[in-house]
């Protein structure tokens, strides 16, 4: 019986909202019910956590075990971690069939065969996707539960959603083994990162609102109701121009809520143009860098034009993040030769 | 690019209009409806605008305008340099006496973005009252609407021996001590 | 006033405050009351407004009927519609008309830029999603955007046909989408109502082109475990083109046969029909 993994188990419990313990549990499926019927819920998470560790001991969980509550914990609250999107790409075109069993085999083979000391284990869900959780190690110790990362990856998709452990120099090794088991040639990053992983698949899935026009029949949305306490007495001025602000909103955004993200960051190289007899230092380039950060950001853009609080029609810059799928740029001078490239990739 | 006249149209008995210029739309709402919900013994008619001009459709519609109040909030800079911006559309004759800088979010130390001199000299740049009040509060709002309102009644003329002129002017005297 | 009394102690400034909010107190109701007073008589001037325009109109109606009663032989002169009036309805019977194109499946409508296309998807007469194109028309066809599931193979299909043959390139993605939902629909359907017969979990992926389960057969009251990979090869169809069902070897003849027909039915019928007709048997 290892004493580190019901440490473990508890600590994960521990970190579970108290009132949310219960369903983890029996998600989890390790306890049997008769063991939860004896454990009290209502009293301080601290005890709760005792008890658990308690059956865990009971029943000689191990690491395996440890790990798929581990697992549990953070399907549940995928927004305690920072995810970033990172993309796959084939030289060759064709879809085979993808098998499960293959891609974990091949996986854990691959990560194997680099490092002995990692413990790596899979949870598939429902909507497709697999979840996969490495501990990692070094070749003279034992893989560190404590520092894991996370991978999330849906069949037949060239996105992966990688949460990286602290221990950052195990990440090229994770991407290797992820390119190798799911037959792709080449994987990078997307720089799209966000804490909510919902709002990250949205994006790269495309399932996002955006504004398609179309003659379909919507169903009838009770947004042009206007409000019944609106007076005769007061008279809105600007009226037609709060109409085009809401229609070039709508045609940007969509009608749905934004995907979350947390920021957008905007890295600006140009050089400085200056008149050659001011004789001003014209070899290196500006470094500027802006951060927008906000609980919320794609929601607070596209509240700013309807608020007045900019002008409508936002930069591209700013309302691109979604259909770029990324929010980390680098705005480079624009080239002769290709305009329209302002952003590069 | 029409500028708001104050004299371009006959005055309707009994009734006065007031325009409301800010950026910030659900505020300028709220103090709209505190307006309305005072006592008064004339017509009123509040006209809402997030900036100046105001779009010229709707010219012949509009009845003469005799208060204009620019509302700033001290969170949004934004806010101040649109109402600078608005001020090149107002006629001369209406900074005396029948104009009004509202400065709303006074006492928010912390998430302050204008400077409270700007507007001091905004308002004496333009010769016209700089009024602070905090519209979030409701007790605030009430009061603000009510010295709102006299105003308003004294720059439509319902008070005998008042101009607007007159009292721009001891609103001034009382700044300068 | 008895309010009065008690917070005179005070002072008399507070007093005076007091007086003066109930003195408002009573002014904002009073403006109340006229307010509601106006509301009343304009909303009163509007019924009577209606009322008129509904007599006027029951008057129309009723002299129309009286004249066909009357004088059937007698063509009254149609008052003639007006040229406006006529290409408004011509307009508006062609809009409804762009409207019902989506019943088809495909439809569009003209953007500035190009046109956006709406792929509707649907399954046994129900509607399920529907999937948008938006292309731009210069300098070539390309796509703009669109909200097309990653895991389609929309690049290569418009490799193919987008610049040749794009009634082609449509129809070849109408075809991958509607299969695509209704593989999905017949998986979402199995576990919402066959969840008690499924053993586990229904395994598949994100193109819904494998399915691996299993299920419980009761048979002379004992119950064997069927294991079944379902294998969608031809990924614009719906029905698989393998199914593997097996049972443990231990199994008698009798049910080993059953799985056969089983693994026949499932490459035939969609997947919750088959399941019914094992309910019904």
């Amino acid at each position: 019986m290892d004493e580190t993994v019901v440490e473990y188990i508890r600590r994960t419990v521990l970190k579970i909202p108290r009132d949310k313990i219960k369903a983890v549990l029996q998600e989890w499926d390790f306890l049997s019910e008769k063991q939860l019927q004896t454990i009290k819920f209502n009293q301080i998470k601290d005890n709760i956590s005792y008890d658990v560790a308690q059956l865990c001991e009971e029943n000689s969980a191990d690491i395996k075990q440890a790990a798929i509550l581990d697992i549990i914990y953070n399907y549940t609250y995928p927004n305690k971690r920072l995810w970033s999107v990172y993309q796959m790409r084939k030289t060759g075109g064709g879809t085979e069939t993808f098998d499960l069993q293959v891609l974990k085999k091949k996986f854990k083979r691959q990560l194997r065969s680099v490092l002995k000391n990692v413990t790596i284990n899979f949870r598939e869900y429902e909507d497709s996707a697999i979840w996969i959780r490495i501990a990692w190690g070094t070749p003279y110790t034992k893989p560190n539960q404590y520092k894991t990362s996370y991978v999330v990856y849906h069949s037949q998709t060239p996105y992966v959603f990688i949460s990286p452990s602290v221990l950052k120099s195990n990440l090229p090794l994770l991407c290797q083994a992820l390119v190798v088991a799911s037959n792709y040639h080449d994987i990078c990053a997307m720089e799209l990162r966000s804490h909510s992983l919902n709002s990250l698949k949205d994006i790269v899935f495309k399932t996002y609102s955006q504004n398609f026009q179309t003659y379909c029949p919507k169903p009838i949305q009770e947004r042009n109701v206007a409000p019944e306490s609106e007076d005769l007495r007061i008279i809105q001025e600007n009226r037609s121009e709060k109409e085009r602000i809401k229609r070039l909103n709508r045609e940007v955004f969509g009608d749905g809520p934004q995907p979350q993200l947390e920021f957008a960051q905007y890295k600006l190289e140009t050089m400085f143009k200056s008149n050659p007899k001011m004789d001003v230092l014209d070899k290196e380039p500006f470094r500027c860098l802006v951060k927008f950060s906000s609980p919320h950001l794609l929601e607070s853009l596209k509240s700013l034009a309807p608020a007045g609080m900019a002008d409508a029609a936002l930069s591209p810059l700013l309302t691109c993040i979604p259909h770029k799928a990324r929010n980390y740029f680098k705005i480079k001078e624009k080239k002769a030769f290709s305009p329209e490239s302002f952003v590069t990739r | 690019m029409s500028v708001v006249q104050p004299f371009d149209k006959l005055p309707i008995p009994n009734s006065a209009a007031c325009l409301l210029v800010g950026s910030d739309e659900g505020l300028q709402q709220r103090l709209a409806e505190a307006l309305l919900l005072e006592k008064k013994s004339f017509k009123i008619s509040i006209h809402l605008a997030t900036s100046l001009p105001l779009p010229s459709e709707r010219d012949h519609l509009r009845p003469r305008i005799d208060l204009i109040v620019f509302m700033i909030d001290i969170k949004s800079k934004y806010s101040l340099e649109n109402v600078e911006a608005s001020l090149a559309y107002v006629d001369a004759s209406f900074f005396l006496g029948k104009v009004c800088f509202l400065v709303t979010g006074v006492g928010r130390v912390n998430s302050c973005s204008v400077e409270i001199s700007a507007v001091w000299k905004l308002g004496e740049a333009y010769c016209s009252p700089v009024l602070f009040c905090e519209l979030e509060l409701e007790g605030i709002r009430v009061a603000t609407a009510q010295r709102l309102l006299r105003m308003l009644q004294i720059c439509a003329g319902h008070i005998t021996g008042v101009s607007a002129l007159s009292f721009g002017l001891l609103m001034r005297n009382s700044d300068d001590n | 006033m008895e309010g009065g009394k008690a917070c005179a102690p005070s002072g008399v400034f507070a007093h005076l405050e007091m007086l003066e909010m109930q003195s408002h107190e009573a002014a904002v109701k009073q403006e109340e009351m006229e307010q509601q007073e106006e509301k009343l008589a304009r909303l009163k001037a509007t019924v009577q407004e209606l009322r008129l325009q509904r007599d006027d109109l029951q008057a129309k109606v009723d002299l129309q009927q009286k004249g066909q009663l009357g004088k059937e032989g007698v063509v009254l002169p149609p008052a003639q519609p007006s040229a406006r009036a006529v290409l408004e309805w011509k307009i508006k019977s062609l809009k409804a008309m762009l409207r019902l194109f989506y019943l088809t499946g495909i439809s569009g409508k003209l953007t500035k830029k190009g046109v956006c296309f709406c792929i509707s998807t649907a399954y046994e007469g129900t509607y399920l999603d529907s999937y948008y194109l938006d292309l731009l028309t210069e300098p070539e066809v390309q796509i703009y955007r669109h909200s097309v599931p990653i895991f389609i193979p929309l690049e290569e299909i418009a490799k193919k046909y987008l610049q040749t043959d794009i009634r082609r390139f449509l129809s070849v993605l109408s075809d991958h989408l509607n299969a695509y939902v209704q593989r999905r629909y017949q998986a979402d359907q199995l576990q919402k109502h066959f969840s008690d017969q499924i053993e586990g979990k229904l395994q598949r992926n994100s193109l819904c082109d494998l399915l691996v389960f299993n299920y419980n057969v009761s048979r002379k009251s004992k119950t064997f475990l069927f294991k079944v990979r379902l294998l969608y090869g031809d990924l614009c169809c719906s029905l698989p083109t393998e199914a593997v069902v097996s049972c443990a070897s231990d199994a008698p003849a009798s049910v080993a046969e059953m799985a056969a027909a089983h693994s026949g039915l499932f490459r035939r019928v969609a997947l919750h029909k088959a399941f019914r007709s094992f309910g019904s048997a």
